[in-house]
């Protein structure tokens, strides 16, 4: 899978698609299409959604390829399954995004939260809106569920009302177009993953940064080795996921943010003498508004 | 006690020795040196916005995982920006102090949380006050237009 495009961006706060190509069959005849993720739980590296589509006519011969769950097979035998895929083109095409840590860091830590569940629904909405773009003849779309599966499958039925959606648990063990798309999913974040080149200068005792999931000793001592003070964590981490932020609270300088008072403020409610209470303010000593307005202050001292 | 500032060292905006300054829309609870190359330079990416023919160039960065969106202000002319460092730890609040500029810049990035900077903004909504002041503090030389303008408040 060429990630080039993506390696040039990695540590930069955005999306990447790469995709196959797409042969007249899938144009033509109708279409099942699977969506599954990859890397949802780590702490470190990109999230990768996957989308893989095939004849509805040719669901049997998709069943001798043998796929199942990414998770219960080895990095080679995912390997192998997806050079399948890439040699049987002419009855199969994938497409996968990448976002990036960085993008699912600041999706979930802008001011306006944007949670995981939101941004994945809306990963694999991009996903299949761009199989129909690609002219992909979709006609039943099934999704590993993310969440609630009933809300999930009618949020995806009322935008694309005339495809026929499926959202389960389990979808990629039960529907070998799912298995598919969880493969090509997983290869990517392995790929992605094990090129992962550090922007800053951290120098590490051992590169091992292990499975990336918050529990795995070797992902704690890498979060620990990598940390600066200062500005947190390499671009290879998630600070959204707690373990990253715990470790910043813990070790690292307090950093205040406007945002932050919200989330402060009410804390206990006002008495009522307070109300009566004489304000204490000297009118004289008011500034003209142009210069609240404008947080301009005079310096007298340094 | 007095402080003076020895901007003797620095050279002036007319050097165009420029160093990059950023002013990030939080309070860091820290002073000394940061890698600010490794960490933060290398998130900013840049991309450039046509609004109503104007051509902007909108910067985004990444600090502590949160989005940051900035633009470059360029200081208003006649005006140096400097970093100053007080070499000194005094004692008490009475000791005279020297501070020392150290850089100099004539421009740096502003940043927002997660909001693209616009006239609106505080700090560029401050920079009025540079003409404001200097109109306000330009010494009067037309000494005609005075006596006009006398004339006509007695009702000349």
């Amino acid at each position: 899978m060429d990630q080039l495009q993506y390696e040039a961006n990695r540590s930069k706060n955005c999306l990447n698609l790469i995709e196959s190509s797409v042969s007249e069959r899938l144009q033509s005849e109708p279409c099942w299409l699977g969506v599954d993720e990859a890397g949802r739980g780590p702490v470190l590296g990109p999230m990768v959604y996957g989308i893989c589509f095939s004849p509805i006519a040719d669901k049997e011969k998709l069943t001798e390829l043998k796929f199942a769950d990414s998770k219960t097979l080895s990095e080679e035998q995912r390997e192998s399954l997806f050079s399948q895929i890439n040699e049987s083109l002419h009855m199969l095409g994938w497409m996968v995004e990448i976002l990036s840590p960085t993008y699912i860091s600041t999706s979930m830590l802008s001011r306006e939260k944007y949670n995981l569940n939101a941004l994945s629904h809306d990963c694999a909405i991009r996903l299949i809106q761009q199989a129909l773009n690609r002219g992909v003849n979709v006609s039943e779309v099934y999704v590993d569920t993310v969440g609630d599966a009933t809300k999930y499958q009618a949020k995806l039925q009322d935008i694309f009302p005339n495809i026929s959606i499926t959202v389960s648990k389990k979808a990629d063990s039960l529907f070998p177009i799912v298995s598919a798309a969880s493969i090509c999913a997983k290869v990517a974040r392995d790929q992605a993953v094990k090129n992962w080149k550090f922007q800053e200068n951290i120098s590490l005792e051992e590169p091992d940064y292990g499975s990336g999931y918050p529990g795995d000793p070797k992902t704690k001592k890498f979060l620990e080795e990598s940390f600066d003070k200062v500005f947190g964590f390499p671009s290879f981490v998630r600070y959204s996921w707690s373990t990253a932020s715990q470790i910043i609270d813990k070790k690292g300088v307090s950093v205040l943010w406007e945002d932050d008072d919200d989330e402060n403020e009410n804390k206990g409610t006002p008495t009522l003498t307070q109300f009566f209470n004489k304000k204490d303010c000297k009118p004289e000593l008011v500034r003209n508004r142009f210069f609240t307005q404008r947080q301009l202050h005079h310096v007298t001292s340094l | 006690m007095s402080t003076t500032i020895d901007v003797s060292v620095v050279p002036t905006r007319q050097n165009s020795h420029s160093e990059k300054c950023h002013f990030i829309p939080c309070d860091i609870n820290f002073d000394g040196e940061a890698n600010v190359s490794d960490f933060f330079n290398t998130t900013i990416s840049r991309s450039t916005e046509a609004e109503q023919q104007i051509e902007t160039e909108t910067l985004t960065a990444v600090f502590r995982g949160r989005p940051l969106k900035g633009i470059e202000i360029s200081i208003p002319s006649g005006y140096t920006g400097i970093v100053v460092k007080d070499p000194v730890t005094r004692t008490t609040d009475d000791e005279d102090r020297c501070i020392i500029a150290t850089h100099s810049f004539d421009r740096f990035n502003f940043w927002n949380l997660d909001k693209v900077p616009t006239s609106d903004d505080s700090l560029q909504k401050g920079f009025q006050w540079v003409d404001i002041a200097s109109a306000l503090h330009r010494p009067i030389v037309d000494d005609t237009t005075e006596d006009l303008s006398q004339r006509s408040i007695k009702g000349q």
